[in-house]
């Protein structure tokens, strides 16, 4: 098993007065498994990304990742879990001022020396792989070309490149296709899906596609004010379900929900 | 005047006034403290003081054997300044890694660092600051005691001061660029040093070399003060100048020293410039 969730909670910035951003998540992830998450902004999708990247500390629940709980651990023990998966921000966080190939040789920093860092600072130590990397993505030919010359598109596409030289076994990838047309967004999509199943690799995308998320994935958990409020197989979802999620909160609600969303309006959104 | 109608009203306007009128406040009793009476510049015997020794600059001293020895001891000074600066960065470089928040492991998901590696920043921190807090004309007053007069106790005297002012600004430097290059690597599990390799050193490069290199220039100025308590250099030459009331000598050394500090800001520039 590779994510398993019981009743997880999770507050903003781990600070122990903010409101929740998770309540209560209860989530089951195989090795291998291809998922996208989907809900309206502010939903709480970043947060799940983050718990699950070990980057946010849940504040009750049991969370384990690969059978092992990473926060009873030592800091080093969590650190080098944190170097089997691979959390892609939604805003690409590569420095402007970085070449391409240095940034899409960053993902193998977990297995590199300092050293070897060092060295491949002065020269790239790997510059065919860096390439290959960016092949599937159109963009060889900006190999040596500084990062703030890119478009916000090719940024976010070296970012994916970076995903696809690092050693992870878990791909946790925030909106990666909110700077990319159409047609980009299903080849970039592609090329992350080929890449985790040829790794046997968990995908867990956030998407606001949802056209893309019930066409590609075979699993979509969709996620509003904090909670799951859908998991299933993309064949078993229907419009409804969809309409249901991204219902907007002013919208006529039935009794029955109304006293879940009065509390979590004080909740702040972060996407 | 007109009055400003009561929905336009500025909410900052009387904050930003009473902040004003606190800041003069608490300013006049340290002007007369400081004993600041800037009038006595302009009276009639300061002037003619100020008059004599300004004209006895011109012209300039310029003897060959004068150079000569303006050449070598601003040569020393300067030799003197970046062996300082070098030994400095040499502690700075690993006390900044150490005192950077940025770079700690242990806060990612909580927030909070872990104790022993807080204690350990916070220790290193202290250390910077006692460094800094004693000027360098007292470490070389103190080390010309010690290793006895020449350029060393200067050198020594830079690169500990200068450690501690380099290690706090690098950290500050670190702390205030931008954070999502770093965090990124650092939750993908690579290590403090690489991370800061890849994350913060490609953005904000420029402005630690354009600090560096400022601080090199205050290294020189430093140095010749220290001169003048006996550590070599130019200062020891200007404190002899100046005692003998050689007014061309001391303007041929001030000219030197203009050109010195231009120098290292167009080679500060040109370092940005290739870092931009």
């Amino acid at each position: 098993m590779t994510f398993h969730l019981a009743s997880v909670s999770v507050r903003h910035d781990g600070a122990a007065q903010s409101a929740f951003a998770l309540r209560e998540i209860t989530l089951s992830i195989q090795q291998g498994e291809q998922i996208a998450l989907i809900g309206p902004s502010g939903a709480g999708k970043t947060s799940l990304l983050h718990t699950l990247a070990c980057a946010l500390k849940p504040d009750a629940g049991n969370f384990r990742l690969f059978d092992k709980n990473p926060w009873e651990s030592s800091s080093t023990g969590r650190h080098a879990l944190r170097s089997r998966l691979f959390l892609a921000p939604q805003t690409p966080p590569l420095p402007p001022r970085q070449r391409v190939v240095n940034a899409v040789l960053a993902g193998a920093l977990p297995q590199w020396s300092v050293w070897q860092a060092m060295r491949s600072l002065i020269k790239p130590v790997d510059p065919a792989r860096a390439y290959e990397a960016l092949v599937p993505f159109n963009l060889q030919d900006k190999l040596y070309a500084r990062v703030d010359r890119l478009s916000g598109g090719e940024r976010q596409r070296c970012g994916m490149a970076r995903a696809l030289i690092s050693q992870a076994e878990i791909f946790l990838v925030d909106e990666p296709l909110s700077a990319l047309d159409p047609t980009l967004s299903i080849q970039t999509l592609q090329v992350l899906q080929r890449e985790a199943a040829s790794r046997n690799a968990t995908l867990i995308c956030s998407l606001h596609q949802v056209e893309l998320a019930r066409s590609h994935f075979a699993r979509v958990i969709g996620l509003r004010d904090g909670r799951v409020v859908l998991d299933s197989a993309s064949s078993a979802i229907t419009d409804d379900d969809i309409a249901t999620l991204y219902r907007n909160r002013h919208d006529v609600i039935p009794e029955s929900e109304q006293a879940s969303v009065t509390d979590s309006t004080s909740a702040i959104p972060h996407c | 005047m007109t009055t400003t109608p009561a929905h336009l009203h500025d909410p900052a306007w009387n904050r930003r006034i009473t902040a004003c009128i606190i800041a003069l406040v608490i300013l006049w009793p340290m002007l007369v403290m400081a004993e600041f009476k800037p009038w006595i510049l302009f009276d009639a015997q300061s002037l003619q003081a100020t008059w004599q020794f300004l004209t006895s600059f011109f012209p300039p001293a310029h003897s060959l054997e004068f150079l000569y020895m303006v050449a070598y001891s601003t040569w020393e000074t300067i030799a003197m300044a970046t062996a300082g600066m070098t030994l400095a960065l040499l502690g700075a470089i690993p006390m900044t890694l150490i005192a950077t928040e940025r770079l700690s492991i242990s806060r990612l998901g909580t927030g909070r660092m872990a104790r022993c590696s807080m204690l350990l920043r916070q220790i290193v921190r202290w250390l910077l600051i006692l460094l800094r807090s004693v000027p360098e004309l007292v470490w070389a007053l103190l080390l010309v005691r010690i290793v006895g007069l020449g350029p060393t106790a200067g050198v020594i005297a830079i690169a500990l001061t200068y450690c501690g002012m380099l290690g706090k600004v690098y950290a500050d430097i670190i702390e205030s660029s931008d954070p999502s290059a770093c965090d990124g690597l650092l939750r993908n599990g690579s290590g403090r040093l690489s991370a800061f390799l890849y994350g913060t050193l490609p953005a904000s490069a420029s402005e630690l070399v354009s600090y560096t290199v400022y601080r090199w220039e205050c290294a020189i100025r430093g140095s010749v003060v220290m001169g003048f308590v006996g550590a070599g250099g130019l200062g020891q030459r200007m404190d002899e100048s100046m005692k003998m009331l050689a007014g061309d000598e001391l303007a041929t050394m001030l000219l030197v020293f203009i050109v010195l500090v231009a120098c290292a800001d167009s080679v500060s520039a040109m370092l940005r410039r290739r870092l931009e």
